[in-house]
């Protein structure tokens, strides 16, 4: 355990993962008392969820990166690296090539909503409490609090969020992703990532070195590598992947060009890859499948939830907007510095939600009229978090579209993909049950 | 000066007659001057006194904020039918979305969409640039429209001829006793974006020397400033008139933000154009100008000398959502009473409004 306020959450995540690798068996040495506290905090279904025969392996390999995280974030801490604070349409490699310590923002409130009763209320109440509005995102609304609160570490670089850098008089770094997907906004956006990484060179102190970006960048095409894989053995009936992974998913491929994102996806595609050649379900034997394509987000607050949706209902979770990489994707060319920079960039113009949010509703629409129909889908469910506006104005073209061309119905609800006190799970249930009913 | 209406504009009738097309725009980063210089007239679209939202709701939700459904509910409702062409802006999360449910459901003839980066610097500016030739291009296109360079001057002498009169109609408004209410100088300000132009100019110029002559307003509880989200209907400016407060400037997109800074005369046009507009008293959305908007507030309420400030913001207004804690923070410890008030696009929950506004009202009394 560290000492100091600004590590107070890593020390709460510290010892979840050690309590989750205690129940899962791979730690024997006892527990320090302090882990009582945090047992009290940890989601009780969600030991139940992780101990199930399917989701073992892969909860482990969970706890076994997040650890390796955590670690990473304190060494850097105590070696007084510059933080970095990234938006979560794009990965860290050159920060991390820059030696800087990368904390993704929405990460540190999705993480604690993802394991804890109370998810990350506590930093959502706190920057509520000082006048921002409730249907600002909680994602961000987490983090923001958690800062006030002092609880995690304070920036000295942000990369998009100007309330952090006015409130902590951090330099604010702002790339700008064109409205358009075409020749013209890539070529503009690479600049952009040009632009940044000279920016946070002055920042950091240190030039990009090419071959440290080199290493950084073939860690995260590792990455990258097993999750196009693992979105391709989707496609396979029954779908063979938990659906409790796709928040996961987000928020390991936010740590690509770091190891542990590797050993997640890597853990990840080899069960689903063992379940396609065995031919086995993740749903209960005799359960009739039900693929749904989901056509906004997850709920983060939650995973026992999606769980549930296999055992209860057989639905499985083919995919959805904070996880698709389109299969065009690829992998980043490390020749050289200009074309890492370039693949980066490209990766980062593909990125789930950034790709289809910051763009005209067409490309939106139009992917998930391909993901209907390429995954065979038997339903689109639109799980609106309620802070997305861009969202609330092209639902009803989304799923016209998707009846018309595809011919599925799609079920469309509220939710606040991080706060539970929006929608709670059993109205979450409720409204599941309900529509799988009428299916 | 007779003014334009929301369904009864006798200046929209007359140059539909008369001269031809009209083309709507939402945003102060449509460059008016283009469309003017193309021989058409821009109308900045409006939902002045709308009181329902059914039509759009079934393309926007409850989360989407009364602004752009508003402006929906009337297109989808013919009111708009008018229009020739309609130029959108990625403006913020909301208006940008308005786009495809615009160009499907109300079918106005052109749609068009100009991006602006949300910040400001050099290469933004570039591709701002390269957005409004675009446009302007896509105007010469499709209304086989001259649009020369000659045009683009002259326009922008008619346009910085309305920045300067409105100018002076606000500081007409800074002395101590205004010769005119903020209600109806906001009517005569807002005027502007549903007249052609040079009309607007002379009848402006005309409405000047008389309001010079007034008296003007002495019996006013405190100095007011309004701010905050997108705000084109006077009714909120006479709502908090109505409690004693006198509005005497504001830094809205409906007024001074919209009015302010003068096109460059000298030069390239189009490229004067753009560098007004991309360089223009920013909106929140434009990312690292916060100390800017707080300067240029600032800066008003003084020159104005304000006894306090209404921030009203429209709710699920995600933009002034997020900057109006802010500047109620920075203002108030620069002395400067602020009011942030959640409100309706439309104006509705009047009690509460009314209650809130007169609280404050009596907040700076009691300084």
């Amino acid at each position: 355990m560290k000492e100091g306020k600004e590590r107070e959450l890593l020390n709460r995540w510290k010892t979840t993962v050690d309590l989750g690798k205690f129940v899962l068996g791979a730690r024997t040495q006892a527990l320090p008392d302090e882990s009582r506290e945090i047992l009290g905090m940890i989601q009780p279904d969600l030991t139940d969820t992780l101990l199930q025969p399917k989701n073992r392996r892969v909860a482990l390999a969970q706890c076994d990166s997040l650890s390796e995280y955590i670690e990473f974030v304190n060494k850097k801490l105590d070696e007084g690296k510059k933080v970095a604070y990234y938006y979560f349409c794009m990965s860290p490699e050159i920060m991390l090539a820059l030696d800087m310590l990368p904390i993704c923002y929405e990460l540190l409130g999705g993480i604690s909503a993802g394991n804890y009763i109370h998810g990350c209320e506590d930093g959502i109440d706190k920057i509520e409490s000082e006048g921002y509005p409730d249907h600002l995102c909680a994602t961000q609304k987490g983090t923001s609090g958690y800062l006030l609160m002092g609880i995690v570490p304070k920036p000295d670089v942000l990369l998009m969020y100007e309330w952090a850098s006015v409130t902590f008089g951090a330099p604010l770094i702002t790339f700008e992703m064109p409205y358009y997907f075409n020749e013209r906004a890539f070529r503009f956006f690479v600049g952009e990532v040009k632009r940044m990484v000279e920016q946070l060179e002055k920042i950091s102190g240190n030039s990009l070195d090419e071959e440290k970006l080199r290493e950084y960048v073939k860690i995260g095409n590792q990455a990258m590598e097993y999750l196009l894989k693992v979105q391709e053995l989707r496609k396979e009936v029954p779908c063979p992947d938990p659906a409790w992974h796709r928040p996961t998913d987000t928020a390991f491929s936010l740590l690509m060009g770091r190891p542990e994102s590797v050993s997640y996806f890597k853990t990840v595609y080899e069960d689903a890859e063992k379940r396609v050649e065995k031919g086995e379900s993740i749903i209960p034997e005799g359960k009739k499948e039900i693929r749904c394509a989901w056509g906004y987000a997850w709920q983060g607050f939650s995973l026992p939830f999606f769980n549930w949706l296999e055992e209860e209902h057989g639905a499985t979770y083919l995919e959805c907007v904070l996880t698709y990489f389109p299969p065009f994707t690829g992998l980043v060319d490390t020749t050289s510095l200009d074309t890492m920079i370039e693949g980066l960039a490209w990766r980062w113009f593909c990125w789930p939600m950034s790709r289809q949010s910051a763009s005209f509703s067409d490309i939106w629409v139009n992917d998930f009229v391909r993901i209907c129909e390429d995954f065979k889908a038997d339903c689109l469910i639109l799980g609106g978090h309620m802070a997305c506006k861009h969202f609330w104005a092209l639902n009803k073209l989304l799923s016209d579209r998707v009846k018309e061309e595809v011919g599925i119905p799609t079920l469309r609800f509220e939710q606040d993909i991080f706060d539970a006190r929006f929608t709670p799970v059993s109205e979450l249930k409720r409204i599941m049950n309900t529509f799988f009913a009428t299916l | 000066m007779k003014l334009p209406a929301r369904l009864e504009n006798p200046y929209v009738k007359e140059w539909k007659e008369r001269v031809g097309y009209v083309i709507g725009y939402v945003c102060t980063y449509v460059p008016e001057e283009i469309i003017f210089a193309a021989g058409m007239l821009p109308y900045r679209v409006e939902a002045r006194g709308c009181t329902t939202t059914e039509l759009a709701d079934v393309y926007m939700h409850r989360f989407n904020c009364t602004y752009p459904r508003c402006l929906l509910q009337l297109g989808l409702s013919g009111e708009y039918d008018f229009l020739d062409g309609f130029c959108l802006l990625n403006g913020c999360e909301q208006i940008r979305r308005m786009y495809e449910i615009w160009s499907k459901y109300v079918k106005t003839k052109f749609m068009a969409m100009i991006t602006v980066p949300h910040a400001i610097y050099e290469e933004g500016y570039e591709w701002y640039r390269d957005e409004v030739s675009n446009f302007a291009e896509n105007l010469r296109g499709y209304f086989a429209a001259k649009l020369t360079d000659e045009d683009l001057r002259n326009a922008i002498k008619v346009y910085n001829e309305s920045r300067r009169l409105i100018a002076r109609l606000y500081d007409l408004r800074k002395s101590e006793k205004p010769p005119i209410s903020g209600t109806d100088a906001f009517k005569l300000v807002t005027a502007a974006f549903w007249m052609p132009r040079d009309k607007y100019n002379h009848l402006l110029k005309e409405a000047l020397d008389e309001i010079s002559q007034r008296e003007g307003i002495s019996d006013y509880r405190a100095r007011v400033m309004i701010g905050g989200s997108a705000c084109d209907d006077p009714s909120f400016i006479e709502l908090v008139e109505g409690r004693g407060g006198l509005v005497v400037t504001d830094s809205l997109c409906f007024g001074t933000r919209h009015f302010f800074n003068l096109v460059e005369e000298k030069g390239d046009p189009l490229e004067a154009i753009a560098k007004r507009y991309y360089h223009h008293n920013p909106c929140p959305r434009m990312l690292r100008e916060y100390g800017n908007r707080l300067q240029f507030t600032e800066k008003l309420a003084k020159g104005a000398k304000v006894d306090g400030v209404i921030l009203q913001r429209i709710s699920f207004c995600d933009n002034h959502g997020v900057e109006s804690p802010m500047l109620a923070k920075d203002l108030e410890a620069k002395g400067i009473p602020v009011l942030v008030l959640e409100k309706e696009y439309m104006l509705s929950d009047v009690g509460r409004l009314k209650t809130r506004i007169e609280a404050f009202l009596e907040r700076i009394e009691r300084r």
